[in-house]
């Protein structure tokens, strides 16, 4: 069993090599390599077995529960199935547009779970796609992209063709890469555009708004849904001035933020601690925090993650095999989630 | 992404492939493959030559990166990327130079002036006064220059005669690139240049900087060392062979450069593209015409190729719409102010202004 959860756990994914150049999701080996993953949780040995494990069988053993606690499950929340829902619907709306092609805007502050939603929009998307259309294996149908700092037109029609492989050299002129990508992006049925850290576009400036006006550019080329994700889009002026009543009238926006107490913060904490596998654990202890964790992590889903990931990597490390509210309170957490334990504002 | 004329970006594959057809040559396929991604074609051909450029050919395992293929599959369907080995191509280029220099030489004794030699032949007037007899700057250099050590080569010396000895053969520029990739070493092109000149002249003496000398230069110090000298002295002082001696010696003798077709089959449909862009613009650059002819002719031809036809249309007199003026100032009153050219060995003469 050990054997087959570490294979499991440390081997190649779709036929990708093992290696660091996958690990990113800007690439189209990496972004194929994201959607075919499929979690594999390790079972947990009973303490008999546990106990008769040599040197070896108990270093993997606790290798594959390392790998397994440094990713845990990601959670359907209530935002991820709200992104997930509202990105099928407009494509389906945008489908046999070919005009005017309505977007979505996810927009929040840190820790709130962005990056995840849109990845997890992609990832659904795709496998939409692949069951619609087994017969095309070779189609990109979601295309995945960061917005660098300081954009440039030049610079997003770039990330564009870096995702898609696509040679580009200083020779190369921004036309002749906004055609290959837009080409290779109508041949290969491209269907989702999805633009992470949108709020490195500012149109208050020229660049800025030159960028926004390649990525409208794009959307009339390419007959695909664009969902943008960023830091408070619109405070960081995407909206204002002419080009962003443009794109508000396009676009409709879901906003990411704190979890409040209640019910749901409850049950994300029930699911990821019925995702550990620590052998001294007691099922219970965390539901029983909820309160200690909420203030501990303000809410936000992505310092909990960190809490409880950290949390349960120091627990097989050192021995202990559970979590205690004693264990949580040795973790340091980000710098805003720190302040907010500690009741100072960070910076 | 560029360091010191070698790539050092990873292709990717392209996201749109195409399918393999056995005994294609590797331009089309390349075209089909540009085509199927929706880049140009000569951009893509351009980016599979490393260092990336029109002039250097097609790398093997570029192409099989960006195809995803493996090398081996893509010779054994297209056997045209076989690469064909090398046979003593320093040795035939020499010659060529040799013979070159003969007839620039031949030519200086009628008309002197370099900026008109330089027209005739189609050559840059650095490589005319090289050409040229008297004082000749290359032998001069090496005739004042001391051997000298590159430090900088100690920690790699031994993989360096390793390459060289492995293959004879090997290109100055392929052994560079070996040693740069393989030792992590920053020694320059230059460095590693003079080091394969010495080992490959004295395999012994690697201190010496003798043979450094061009092949014109060594036929130079020959003579010089001719009188009274026996043929076998001389091949032993100069290491080189009995027959190299005695050509040097007998230079009447040298073989004539056989004259080659001026009909390039390969141009056969496109001389006629050519001729009509230099006309529409005199000035386009041979890169500009590459790229037009296989973006928008559909041609599958090397860069060199073109670049000596358009070096041969442009060096002769050819009818233009609007020929250009040539005023030929009289060379006996030098204009004051006008632009001149030095010749080694000889009075300023004026040139005229392009």
């Amino acid at each position: 069993m050990v054997t087959a959860t570490t294979a499991a756990t440390t081997g190649s994914y779709a036929g990708l090599p093992d290696d660091d150049q996958h690990r990113q999701l800007t690439t189209l080996e990496g972004w194929r390599r994201y959607v075919d993953s499929v979690p594999v949780v390790p079972d947990l040995l009973d303490r008999q077995a546990w106990k008769r494990l040599d040197g070896d069988q108990q270093f993997a053993y606790d290798e594959a529960r390392l790998a397994h606690h440094a990713r845990l499950l990601v959670v359907a929340t209530s935002t991820i199935r709200k992104v997930i829902t509202e990105g099928r619907r407009l494509s389906y709306l945008n489908r046999y547009a070919v005009s005017g092609r309505c977007g979505l805007i996810v927009s929040g502050v840190a820790r709130t779970g962005k990056t995840t939603s849109l990845a997890q929009l992609g990832k659904t998307m795709e496998v939409i796609h692949r069951r619609r259309r087994p017969e095309s294996p070779q189609d990109i149908p979601v295309i995945y992209i960061t917005t660098p700092p300081a954009a440039t037109p030049r610079m997003m029609a770039v990330e564009l063709a870096r995702f898609l492989g696509l040679p580009v050299t200083t020779r190369a002129n921004i036309t002749d890469v906004i055609e290959a990508v837009c080409g290779v992006c109508l041949d290969a049925r491209t269907g989702l555009i999805c633009v992470d850290e949108i709020h490195n576009i500012s149109l208050t400036t020229r660049h800025g708004a030159e960028t926004s006006d390649t990525l409208k550019y794009f959307s009339e080329r390419i007959p695909a849904t664009f969902v943008y994700a960023g830091l408070n889009v619109e405070r960081e002026g995407l909206l204002s001035g002419t080009r962003g009543q443009q794109i508000a009238g396009r676009f409709s926006m879901i906003r990411t933020g704190a979890f409040p107490r209640g019910d749901e913060w409850t049950a994300l904490i029930a699911t990821l601690e019925n995702s550990l596998r620590l052998h001294a654990h007691t099922p219970g202890t965390l539901t029983g925090l909820d309160v200690y964790l909420h203030q501990g992590t303000n809410g936000m889903i992505g310092s909990l993650l960190r809490l409880i990931r950290s949390a349960a990597i120091q627990a097989v490390i050192e021995g202990s095999e559970r979590i205690t509210r004693a264990s949580l309170d040795d973790i340091e957490i980000d710098v805003a989630a720190e302040s907010a334990r500690t009741g100072n504002r960070p910076g | 992404m560029k360091s010191r004329g070698i790539s050092i970006d990873q292709p990717r594959r392209l996201p749109i492939q195409v399918c393999l057809r056995p005994g294609e040559m590797p331009d089309s396929f390349v075209r089909r493959l540009a085509i199927a991604n929706h880049l140009r074609p000569s951009y893509l051909r351009s980016y599979l030559a490393d260092p990336p450029g029109p002039l250097a050919s097609i790398q093997n395992w570029r192409l099989a990166a960006v195809t995803g293929r493996p090398e081996e599959e893509l010779i054994r369907v297209m056997p045209a990327l076989q690469p064909t080995p090398v046979t003593e191509p320093s040795r035939r280029r020499v010659k060529k130079q040799f013979d070159l220099f003969a007839a620039i030489r031949k030519a200086a004794e009628q008309d002197v002036d370099v900026q008109r030699l330089s027209t005739h032949f189609g050559l840059r007037r650095p490589t005319i006064i090289k050409a040229l007899p008297g004082q000749d700057p290359t032998t001069a250099r090496f005739a004042n220059r001391r051997p000298h050590h590159h430090p900088i080569l100690e920690d790699v010396a031994d993989y360096l005669d390793q390459l060289i000895a492995d293959n004879p053969g090997a290109t100055i520029w392929s052994i560079w690139k070996k040693l740069i990739q393989k030792r992590q070493t920053t020694a320059g092109y230059g460095t590693v240049r003079d080091y394969v000149n010495r080992v490959r002249a004295h395999p012994g003496d690697t201190k010496s900087v003798r043979h450094l000398v061009s092949r014109a230069d060594l036929f130079t110090k020959i003579r010089d060392e001719a009188v009274g000298g026996l043929t076998s002295r001389l091949a032993a002082q100069f290491s080189t062979d009995h027959a190299t001696v005695t050509r040097a010696l007998t230079g009447e003798d040298t073989p004539r450069k056989r004259p080659q077709s001026k009909q390039n089959p390969v141009l056969k449909d496109l001389r006629h593209h050519i001729d009509k862009m230099i006309d529409s613009d005199p000035d386009v650059t041979v890169a500009t015409i590459w790229e037009r002819l296989v973006d928008q002719h559909h041609a599958e031809v090397s860069y060199a190729t073109v670049r000596d036809y358009v070096a041969r249309e442009r060096r002769q007199p050819r009818p233009r719409a609007k020929p250009s003026t040539i005023t030929i100032p009289d060379q006996s009153k030098p204009r004051s102010g006008a632009p001149s050219v030095r010749h080694p060995g000889a009075n300023a003469i004026p040139g005229q202004a392009r």
